[in-house]
């Protein structure tokens, strides 16, 4: 992806783009938030990721200028600003994501990549598939090898969210987020025993497991290679 | 206040020292009242009949005994005398007087008391005093008082001395009482300030009533006391703020640093886990930083500019549905029995955090096989309640367990930081709701009510 940091502390910047082209993607920098305005619209994106606190600039401002010109790339907005109200205005100004500083490197990626795929799906799909895994999401039915899987509402949405964001990591605060829309992080492992269950339902008697935990980061669903 | 508990009140003890005193003093003061008056009486009574005896010796001794009985005879019969005079043979037949017959079996010198018995008029005995003195040859002489007049201007006095004590007693122990209560008043509503502000209200303080009495500077100190702890507890909760929020960048590169470890491909599968697991302990330690900084910005209540209507059932409803599985594993039934169409002005993020953690808790806490109750009571207060099964918590600890880092003895060793209860006692506050822990017998019931 070719991804526009707008970032006005040295450091940071330095740490996201290294990570960024460790990842395997294309970073631009801007230290505030004019240059980083105008890189925006003059080039494409596939992705920002802007500061909220820039020098002369609030990046919500900026992000609401952008997408009054019909701008819509995708961002995630990084502040240090980290209660949920904050995060609640940061997506009404038009970011698509919000991220509290400091955050695990992980965690933005795996967000971006999830946001990247959110946008560059071109029509509305109405069937998901990984491997022996199907869902039909007009119908909400599920099959695993052909024969129907029972799923209640929310685990519906848990499956769906990681078949969308199949072969990606996917945070247990993006699940938080996403499927119970949820901006504060649980003291339990919630989201463990929900995705447990899941499992029970989707791998059970099968001798491939499609959803796989990675340590420290969260769950991914894909066919093991 | 009980009617004991405010006699052992030292203001009660107090006033009922200067009752005595008071009781004291005013029995002095009519002590002398009566010596001056009923003692006077009878002293006065005696000093007459002696210049009354001394008179006759000397009347004896210059007008000889003829002229000593005629003066006797002479006084016995003035008109509406109170002396009584007898002289009588030596063998006590009454030669003159006033009063016959002698009036006691025997005769010896000195003073007598008797009572007069009258034969002609019975009635009531009078009271009299005499003095008898031998005159030899010439027999006895009895100089007399009747005390009738006197006994009674005695006894009238001394009712009206009980009364007097009476009354001082009865007002001095009214205005003990009255001074005492309306001191032990003002120092009960100290108490009461007290316990309030122990049970959480710390902005409160002392009333001052405006008099700048000792009660009232004591309940200055005790204010300026209070300013000073407040500003202390801000101070620690600042340093405690800032170190989490400081400590969190340096861990966050820590983290991304063994991130960019684990994709090294040459890892051994045990240097992984080592990693794996150091990654995990660092999420924990900034979970406690990010509860710490959750908890201080609902404290700051910025939150409330961003208050809207929340639908408790939907909330409590949310909540249960992801706690449920939770509860499941453990072998807890979880229910939720939720009014509808219960609407407050809040945050709806903050709030499903704070009920969390409640359930959270409750789940912890209950040992398998128990019950946790998610409810929403409509009625004149709204509130949000989680009740268990568990060992629910003695009431001494209920005011400490809503402190930061607070954990209780027994539940040392299980995970939690002792924050939870911290952040929703903040997040109550911030809603102008009040959290109270009750005794769900067995267990905890934990509520939160919303005002109006």
């Amino acid at each position: 992806m070719k991804i526009l940091v707008i970032e006005d502390d040295r450091a940071t910047a330095d740490y996201l783009v290294k990570g960024l082209r460790e990842a395997g993607h294309v970073a631009d920098h801007a230290d505030n938030g004019k240059d980083g305005l105008f890189l925006a619209a003059s080039e494409h994106y596939d992705a920002m990721i802007v500061d909220r606190m820039l020098p002369g600039r609030d990046g919500l401002s900026l992000l609401e200028v952008l997408r009054a010109t019909g701008n819509q790339t995708p961002a995630v907005v990084l502040s240090a600003l980290g209660s949920v109200d904050d995060r609640v205005k940061g997506l009404r100004a038009g970011a698509d994501d919000y991220l509290v500083k400091p955050f695990a490197f992980s965690e933005l990626l795996a967000r971006l990549e999830a946001l990247q795929r959110r946008f560059s799906a071109a029509a509305p799909v109405t069937r998901l598939q990984v491997a022996d895994l199907e869902m039909d999401l007009l119908a909400r039915t599920v099959k695993r090898g052909g024969k129907a899987v029972d799923l209640l509402p929310r685990e519906f949405q848990l499956l769906e969210f990681l078949m969308r964001n199949a072969g990606h990591v996917v945070t247990r605060t993006m699940l938080l987020e996403n499927v119970w829309d949820y901006h504060f992080d649980p003291q339990t492992n919630v989201i463990d025993v929900h995705v447990a269950r899941l499992r029970q339902k989707i791998d059970k008697d099968h001798p491939v497991p499609l959803i796989q935990t990675v340590r420290g980061a969260g769950y991914v669903l894909r066919e093991p290679a | 206040m009980n009617r004991l508990s405010f006699l052992r009140t030292s203001t009660f003890r107090l006033a009922a020292f200067y009752l005595g005193l008071f009781t004291l003093s005013v029995g002095a003061v009519l002590g002398v009242v009566w010596w001056f008056t009923a003692g006077f009486v009878e002293r006065q009574a005696e000093q007459t009949v002696l210049r009354e005896v001394q008179e006759l010796r000397h009347a004896l001794a210059t007008r000889g005994r003829i002229g000593f009985l005629q003066l006797v005879s002479d006084r016995s019969q003035a008109q509406r005398t109170n002396m009584i005079y007898a002289v009588a043979s030596p063998r006590l037949d009454i030669v003159t007087g006033n009063l016959a017959p002698w009036p006691i079996p025997d005769a010896r010198s000195g003073w007598v008391e008797f009572e007069i018995k009258t034969v002609r008029e019975p009635g009531p005995s009078r009271p009299a005093i005499a003095l008898v003195i031998d005159m030899g040859n010439f027999g006895w002489l009895l100089v007399g008082h009747d005390m009738t007049e006197r006994y009674l201007l005695r006894e009238q006095l001394l009712t009206a001395l009980i009364w007097a004590v009476s009354l001082a007693l009865v007002v001095g122990a009214g205005g003990a009482v009255l001074i005492s209560r309306r001191v032990a008043r003002r120092i009960d509503s100290i108490n009461t300030t007290i316990d309030r502000i122990t049970a959480g209200a710390f902005a409160d303080r002392m009333p001052l009533s405006g008099t700048d009495d000792e009660l009232d500077r004591l309940s200055a100190k005790l204010n300026s006391m209070l300013d000073e702890i407040a500003r202390l507890m801000l101070n620690l909760r600042q340093v405690t703020d800032n170190v989490a929020h400081d400590l969190r960048t340096p861990m966050s590169r820590l983290r991304s640093r063994l991130e960019m470890a684990l994709t090294d491909q040459r890892l051994s599968e045990a240097q992984r886990g080592q990693l794996e697991q150091a990654v995990e302990e660092i999420d924990r330690m900034l979970s406690v930083f990010k509860a710490i900084l959750d908890i201080a910005a609902a404290e700051s209540g910025r939150a409330r500019a961003d208050f809207g209507p929340v639908d408790l059932a939907a909330l409590a409803d949310n909540v249960a549905e992801l706690y449920q599985p939770v509860a499941e594993e453990k072998g807890l039934t979880l229910t939720l029995d939720a009014a509808p169409g219960v609407t407050v002005s809040g945050s709806g993020q903050l709030l499903a955090q704070a009920l969390s953690n409640l359930v959270e808790n409750a789940i912890k806490y209950t040992p398998p096989g128990g019950r946790v109750a998610v409810r929403v009571l409509s009625g004149a207060r709204a509130a949000l309640a989680v009740e268990d099964s568990g060992p629910g918590v003695p009431e001494a600890q209920r005011g400490r367990v809503l402190e930061r880092f607070v954990r209780l003895e027994e539940h040392r060793g299980t995970p939690g930081h002792g924050l939870g209860l911290s952040l929703v006692a903040a997040v109550a506050r911030l809603h102008g709701a009040e959290l109270r822990l009750e005794d769900n017998a067995p267990g905890l019931r934990a509520m939160l009510s919303f005002s109006g």
